[in-house]
């Protein structure tokens, strides 16, 4: 079924029918921005990724940055002194709490790069302010979080694009094309992998957090525990508190092309296993393998690069392995192996789908005109619906199975519970 | 370190002293067939003689071993070689080789070094004092191995010790693996045998297991940090006591060691191990020290995990709520994780006996439940006089999603300042979109939040404008 392709809107109108209750104007997301205004974008999280988002949206002549956020106070300085290089007329001012942001009525679209245990709830609040969204990877920190970002993006009717930024690029593109031409025959094996490791740290000690960081509102809805100067920024990655680990990391990059490409639906089973980090703090597994049961389609994913033709050199990578041919790929390349022979393309094969006028711009444009854009929530959802559940099948050591009517894991209440964990007053995730 | 050492001295010296085969020793070996262990070459070059396992040389048999594997032990073996016999005892051996051969030799023919002699572990550590090798008569040896420390006495007299650290060949070499015994390969006519095999398992001993968690040295804690996820139950306390009061690695080896036990005990059917961690979780929500809290938070997330709700489980938990330190979010999180109604009267009963300040987090984690029975606690919070309390209460009946708090809402959100009633509006639109919602619940939601409805973003979410 093709209906779900999601480029198109079937995915939102579904979601209003089901919903019982559509109203006119809400199947597509509302404009609030015509097509000459200027778009007014504020940022959330000034670290490495922040600072990329600040200078793409500063760079189109249609945005004005209103604000920088960050929980780091320190951070907004050097953000703003990076946004006048290309503004010079800038008049964004600084901010640490986002929730301020989401009271002004002049701004249009929140961008965030925060860890990702903020990511939902930064996303669902600036819905309910009317806001559109451009949200870093991965989409949620857990299961019901994903499903409360989508319920509330096509409750308020607003633009979400994903930051998986590699999706725009042409080879992605060219991918899916040769992938659903079935020059590849019928495709049955999908392995995704990304080079893990260990985070060397050791255990640093706990310290007082510096003076221009709210620890508080860093740690947000997860646990509260004492600043510790290894956690932020970059390395939350590695602990379940705040994320999953590279596998988190880079699941929605690679994921992605699958995905898109083959529309498999969700798990029948998951298991996954990995190794402790002992030797330092962090509490993810340095490297991880997990095994995704579809219908007719079986996923693996490894931190460690597969042992396939066309895999070696690659620290990244995605083959389909298809019972005709086979396509490994990484961001920007990939090697074709087809008749006994390796190939760079199958020009028989016609350019069918449009092209990305470029992932932030894409996100404008959709601002603009309403549509939904590229990497839009019903994908993302969609995608990223396996990472979670395969984080839970390694925490709890064991193989699970899905039934995707009920939403649920089969016979595992301990599984289930863990599709959401439970946000730290004063922070609840409106589900 | 010191205090792995008095350990294994004391186990070494307990060892020695015990002659009979109590204090947790296991046999091998039935004295009947080969039952639990695999010949590694010609399967007829051992077979069991009078109550032995004989092997007779020439036959191919190459070694044979235990179907499981030993890491750290106290392993106790009589042998008889004939004349010129020539056989070995193996430790830590995978299938294919890899581990340390304890020797075991007729001293002539041709003369061995102290390297290769009785009792020395074969090409790493000499034999010292070198043993009485004479054969033709029944020899006890007795091997113990701990961790990076391997210790070999020969008729109660100890002729080897043998330390990874001290050892360049034994750097980086296996810490556990196979029990086994070498064929006998001197040529035909000569012949070993075996009885009284019988082990302790030290990886069945929590104060052992403990002591390698404590210790620097990587390998040790990883070895030891398998044991314990095995162990289960019985390390739940020693674990619980290292949350408590050890170091930073020591803290996080038994962090990581008791979410893998709680995680393996959560598992369908594995109720019994399920009930006996909780219950270990549960004594120490219970007690614990009072300077120590780290232990009890971690054991109030834990319960989470596990799951079910015995009243015992519910007052724990009900307690560690209002104790004020830090096991109190802990216990806040996994009471709203876990089912059932005695969880939700519990909640119910600790919200009246807190300041209002600490009522919004308690409300919010009781609408989260999605439990009809808090429907009326709800409804009075959002009633309070304190903003706080109130808002929080219009936001649990919003997470809650019961068409039957609409009239509230309704009645909250008329006279309210903005800010609360945006909030009011929220909550009605969740109610809208709840699972599962009936029709005429969605269109009274609906029309009641219009009729609400502040900001631009509300109106237009509820068709009201474009």
């Amino acid at each position: 079924m093709r209906l779900t392709r999601r480029r198109s809107l079937a995915g939102m109108a579904a979601g209003f029918l089901e919903a019982g209750l559509v109203f006119p104007g809400l199947a597509r997301a509302a404009k609030s921005v015509s097509a000459n205004e200027k778009i007014v974008v504020a940022h959330v999280g000034g670290g490495g990724m922040g600072m990329a988002h600040l200078g793409w949206f500063a760079g189109f002549p249609d945005v004005e940055t209103a604000a920088v956020c960050d929980v780091d106070s320190a951070r907004t300085g050097a953000a703003l002194a990076r946004l006048k290089q290309i503004r010079p007329d800038t008049r964004a001012v600084a901010e640490t709490d986002f929730r301020r942001l989401l009271d002004r009525d002049d701004i249009d679209a929140i961008s965030y790069a925060t860890p990702d245990h903020w990511h939902a709830l930064i996303a669902i609040l600036s819905f309910q302010a009317g806001k559109h969204v451009y949200g870093e990877k991965p989409l949620s920190y857990d299961m019901a979080e994903g499903q409360a970002m989508l319920k509330a993006c096509r409750r308020y009717g607003r633009v979400f694009q994903l930051g998986t930024q590699i999706d725009a690029g042409e080879n992605y593109h060219r991918v899916v094309e040769l992938v659903r031409s079935e020059v590849l025959g019928k495709i049955h094996t999908v392995r995704l992998w990304k080079l893990g490791g260990d985070a060397i740290c050791g255990f640093p000690h706990d310290t007082e957090p510096p003076a221009t960081l709210d620890w508080d509102m860093w740690l947000g809805p997860a646990p509260k525990r004492p600043y510790n100067p290894f956690i932020t920024p970059f390395n939350f990655r590695y602990f379940w508190d705040y994320s999953a680990g590279v596998f988190g990391d880079f699941w929605c990059h690679v994921a992605d092309l699958p995905f898109w490409a083959l529309d498999p639906g969700e798990p029948l089973a998951v298991s996954a296993s990995g190794s402790d980090p002992l030797d330092n703090m962090v509490t993810t597994p340095g490297f991880m393998d997990a095994e995704f049961e579809f219908r007719g389609l079986k996923m693996h994913w490894s931190s460690r690069v597969p042992d396939v033709r066309g895999a070696e050199g690659r620290g990244l990578g995605i083959q389909f392995v298809g019972t005709q041919g086979e396509l490994v790929a990484d961001y920007d390349t990939r090697l074709i192996f087809l008749d006994g022979k390796q190939h760079d393309d199958v020009p028989e094969v016609p350019v069918s789908l449009p092209r990305s006028p470029g992932h932030q711009r894409n996100f404008l444009d959709c601002v603009k005109s309403g549509k939904q854009p590229e990497s839009n929530i019903t994908h993302a959802s969609r995608m990223t619906l396996p990472m979670h559940m395969a984080t839970i099948a390694y925490r709890l050591g064991r193989k699970l199975t899905w039934d995707p009517a009920r939403g649920g894991f089969v016979s595992d209440d301990a599984a289930n519970r863990m599709r959401h964990r439970p946000y730290r007053a004063p922070w609840s995730l409106p589900t | 370190m010191r205090l792995w050492l008095a350990l294994l001295l004391t186990l070494t010296a307990a060892g020695s002293l015990a002659a009979d085969n109590s204090g947790g020793f296991v046999s091998l070996f039935n004295g009947k067939s080969l039952d639990g262990w695999v010949v590694a070459g010609n399967p007829e070059g051992f077979r069991v003689v009078d109550g032995c396992i004989h092997s007779d040389g020439g036959n191919g048999g190459d070694w044979i071993r235990t179907e499981k594997q030993y890491g750290n032990f106290v392993l106790r073996i009589e042998w008889m070689l004939s004349k010129t016999g020539n056989s070995g005892i193996f430790i830590r051996n995978g299938p294919f080789g890899g581990g340390f051969e304890v020797q075991l030799l007729a001293p002539w023919t041709p003369y061995r070094d102290d390297l290769h002699c009785t009792c020395s572990l074969y090409g790493h550590v000499p034999a010292n004092p070198r043993p009485d090798e004479t054969t033709l008569r029944w020899r006890k040896a007795e091997v113990t191995a701990a961790y990076k420390h391997i210790t070999v006495r020969i008729d109660g007299i100890k002729c080897c010790e043998a330390d990874y650290d001290q050892v360049p060949s034994m750097k980086g070499l296996a810490l556990a693996g196979c029990v086994g015994m070498q064929d006998s390969h001197t040529g035909e006519g000569e012949w070993v045998r075996f009885r009284n095999i019988e082990i302790r398992d030290l990886d069945q001993d929590p104060a052992f297991v403990s002591s390698g968690l404590e210790q620097a040295d990587p390998a040790v804690r990883r070895v030891a940090f398998d044991a314990a996820v095995r162990l289960g139950a019985p390390m739940v306390g020693p674990l619980l006591d290292m949350i408590a009061r050890g170091d930073a690695p020591q803290r996080h080896s038994a962090e990581m060691a008791l979410a893998w036990i709680v995680a393996n005990a959560s598992a369908p059917g594995a109720t019994g191990q399920a009930a006996a961690v909780r219950t270990l979780l549960l004594a120490r929500l219970e007690s614990g020290h009072a300077n120590d809290v780290a232990d009890r938070v971690w054991a109030a997330r834990l319960l989470g995990v596990i799951g079910q709700a015995d009243r015992r489980t519910v007052d724990a938990l009900k307690r560690a709520l209002l104790s004020g330190g830090s096991e109190s979010a802990a216990a806040l999180e996994t009471m709203q994780r876990i089912p059932g109604r005695q969880m939700t009267d519990a909640l119910i009963g600790a919200l009246h006996q807190v300041e209002p300040s600490q009522q919004p987090a308690m409300l919010l984690a009781l609408g989260a439940r999605k439990d009809e029975r808090t429907l009326s606690t709800l409804n009075d919070a959002a009633r309070s006089r304190s903003e706080d309390v109130q808002t929080a209460a219009v936001r649990a009946l919003g997470l809650l999603g019961s068409a039957k708090a609409i009239p509230v809402l309704r009645r909250i959100g008329a006279g309210a300042p903005d800010r609360l009633r945006q909030a009011v509006v929220d909550a009605l639109t969740a109610i809208l979109d709840a699972k599962g919602q009936d029709e005429r619940a969605r269109v009274e939601a609906l029309q009641a939040a219009r009729e609400l409805a502040v900001t631009d973003a509300q109106k237009r979410a509820l068709g009201l404008s474009r």
